[in-house]
């Protein structure tokens, strides 16, 4: 009975902290540390990728028009022309004037520069859009309540017993809102990824920057 | 449990086999690409994921299956296709893997509980004339006349859960596909061993 008691104040006690954390009664700092960007420097070089010891692999493209330079280095996601595939970009073999892509872990893919009509690069600004892991909303306590009922249903189906069911309510109830908050949160990723976040390049409108 | 200990381990076994057997090459250029068994492609401008099973070189076909959901079944189809016929085949080339691990168990009640609606209807309604017949007061599943219905539905629910469960959830999303064109200019090449 004392177990019982104490688990039924823990979850009030519980049930309220997240109750003021998420009314706003108690505020944690939200602000995070954001680094300073020297906007006196010139922005008509733009990097994609990661930076390595020799630029020998890297594609350098310059705009015919306004001469803007972009700077396409290893592991820079891209995508190439309609295709809804996101590759990671390895290497630029000026020989062949090809590019070499990767997908996953084995598939490489080479591509002609001279047939590619559009290349999409990921731009790294992150957006400020953060996802919490557990809010409350329509979606949180309806997974809430119907990972509660499974869990109850799995409590009560083995024999009744007040702690085991309880305990298979609260793992049902935590595990229904993560999973549908996962879910969400995956697709909110897949928006951002694909909508506004890509630098699209007519290369039609760029050429092949070589050192001399 | 131990019916359920032993549809875990079938569906595992079941699972494997849709891997890492027949296979075909194509090739264009440097580039090569290995289609294996159990992955998914999509055949000309059809929407449908379908699971790449097989290739024969002799009647120059390709075999596949398509196993699609249904709320109260799942349709499993093998369809065979002349590679005459295709003008490209699309390959998914993102990680379906991790949402099938993700995705596998709650996926199982998403099969299981639609039938098991209706097998409590029909055991309902089969109890209620063995009440009758046998003049007892309670349905009890487990004894009985009503075990020999029981049992084998019930197996066959969680059966039928278990190995849908898995090749459902990898066709989840999306998907990245990469085209694969096999005729035309831009045509990938069948590569012969």
């Amino acid at each position: 009975m004392n177990n019982q008691k104490t688990l039924l104040i823990s979850l009030l006690v519980t049930a309220l902290a997240i109750g003021l954390v998420e009314t706003d009664v108690i505020q944690f700092n939200t602000q995070g540390i954001h680094a300073q960007i020297d906007k006196t420097k010139s922005a008509s070089i733009k990097f994609f990728g990661t930076p390595t010891q020799t630029s020998f692999n890297n594609l350098v493209l310059k705009n015919n028009i306004d001469g803007e330079v972009i700077v396409v280095q290893p592991d820079a996601l891209i995508m190439i022309d309609n295709q809804d595939i996101k590759f990671q970009f390895k290497a630029y073999n000026p020989n062949e004037n090809t590019i070499i892509v990767k997908k996953g872990t084995n598939l490489q893919l080479e591509y002609k520069l001279s047939e590619i009509d559009i290349l999409k690069l990921y731009t790294v600004e992150k957006s400020n859009h953060t996802t919490r892991l557990i809010t409350i909303a329509p979606q949180n306590i309806f997974g809430g309540i119907a990972g509660g009922l499974i869990g109850w249903n799995v409590g009560i189906g083995a024999e009744f017993n007040f702690e085991e069911t309880m305990g298979s309510c609260m793992l049902g109830m935590l595990a229904g809102p993560l999973v549908l908050k996962g879910l969400k949160s995956a697709q909110n990723y897949a928006q951002v990824q694909s909508s506004d976040s890509w630098k699209e390049i007519h290369l039609d409108q760029w050429s092949v920057w070589s050192k001399e | 449990m131990r019916i359920i200990i032993s549809l875990i381990v079938f569906n595992v076994l079941y699972a494997n086999t849709l891997e890492n057997k027949n296979i075909v090459k194509v090739s264009r250029g440097n580039n090569h690409v290995v289609i294996q068994k159990g992955q998914q492609i999509k055949i000309n401008n059809d929407k449908r994921k379908l699971f790449f099973q097989g290739y024969n070189p002799v009647s120059n076909t390709i075999t596949v299956k398509d196993i699609s959901y249904k709320v109260f079944y799942t349709k499993r189809k093998k369809l065979e296709y002349n590679l005459n016929e295709i003008d490209k085949i699309q390959l998914r080339v993102d990680d379906t893997f991790k949402q099938a691990i993700l995705l596998w168990y709650p996926n199982v009640f998403v099969h299981v509980m639609p039938q098991a609606l209706v097998a409590g209807i029909i055991i309902g309604i089969a109890g209620g004339i063995n009440m009758v017949i046998t003049g007892e007061k309670d349905i009890d599943p487990s004894k009985g006349a009503l075990s020999f219905i029981f049992s084998p539905m019930m197996i066959y629910i969680m059966g039928n859960g278990f190995i849908n469960s898995w090749p459902t959830a990898k066709k989840y999303g999306k998907g990245q596909w990469l085209p694969i064109p096999l005729q035309g200019s831009n045509a990938w090449e069948i590569e012969h061993e």
